[in-house]
């Protein structure tokens, strides 16, 4: 049971880092490594190798540009900021998921 | 930054995995700067979320497929092989411990006319190799084979993905 349970919560985590990664755009422009730090403070449970891969896709579909920039730390970071396209479908995803978590808290209430 | 020699190596396979991705060097400029990042604080398991990189590289749009097919049938054809490694390793080791905790007579005996048994043999003319030498001996290759077994599956056999 316990490892079936980590494959759910893995497809879980997985499902929803999309949602994640465009709520943490919608405030302000940020870079990968940033990025999981944030998401991982909400104990979201990110890992670095995900993010690259899905943010490389979230670009192909426009959903997010990216410019580098350096912040005189050394080296530039490649900072991604939402299009219009991506702040749409934030929106959208928000709320399909309150929708979502609103008939799920339903649910689990209704059995008790 | 000079990155670890694993860091380049891994960085240097990455990179040849992803060469029909049309973002190749974006993205190798983009996983460079994030394990220099992570170095210039300190960090020292950088690779440590990071899966191999054929894995890795097809997990971008427009990169080629996880393992090149020549990988994917040894895998295939290795699985059955390192299974079987896999079940003797835990046999040696269990008669190891048989026979330290139960059966003193177990062990590698040569019976008449040559012929090597594992086990107890009950005759007269039969006498035991290795001794009490083979409960270290049976435990150790037991171990050694199924680390490398275990290895070798980790090397060959697809990853789960990220």
């Amino acid at each position: 049971l316990h490892t079936q349970l980590q494959a759910w919560r893995s497809q879980l985590r997985k499902g929803n880092l999309e949602l994640a990664v465009l709520v943490a755009l919608e405030a302000k422009p940020r870079y990968g490594l940033e990025l999981v730090e944030l998401l991982n403070q909400f104990e979201l449970g990110i890992s670095e190798g995900s993010i690259y891969p899905l943010l490389a896709r979230l670009r192909s579909e426009k959903k997010v540009e990216t410019k580098w920039v350096d912040e005189t730390t050394g080296h530039a970071h490649k900072y991604y900021w939402l299009t219009e396209r991506g702040r749409t479908m934030c929106h959208r995803m928000v709320a399909t998921w309150r929708e979502f978590n609103t008939a799920f808290g339903r649910l689990l209430e209704d059995r008790r | 930054m000079t990155l670890p020699r694993d860091v380049e190596a891994w960085l240097a396979a990455t990179a040849r995995c992803l060469a029909g991705a049309p973002d190749r060097a974006e993205i190798m400029a983009e996983l460079r700067d994030h394990f220099a990042t992570l170095r210039a604080r300190g960090a020292r398991s950088l690779l440590r979320e990071f899966p191999p990189p054929e894995v890795y590289a097809a997990a971008f749009p427009g990169a080629r497929a996880a393992a090149p097919a020549p990988h994917r049938r040894l895998a295939a054809l290795a699985a059955a092989p390192l299974a079987l490694v896999q079940i003797v390793a835990i046999a040696l080791v269990a008669l190891g411990v048989i026979k330290l905790v139960a059966v003193p007579e177990l062990g590698v005996w040569v019976a008449p006319h040559g012929r090597f048994v594992i086990g107890v043999l009950d005759a007269p003319d039969a006498h035991e190799l290795l001794g009490w030498a083979a409960v270290p001996l049976f435990i150790a290759v037991g171990l050694l084979l199924r680390v490398a077994a275990r290895r070798a599956r980790a090397a060959l056999l697809p990853h789960p993905g990220i």
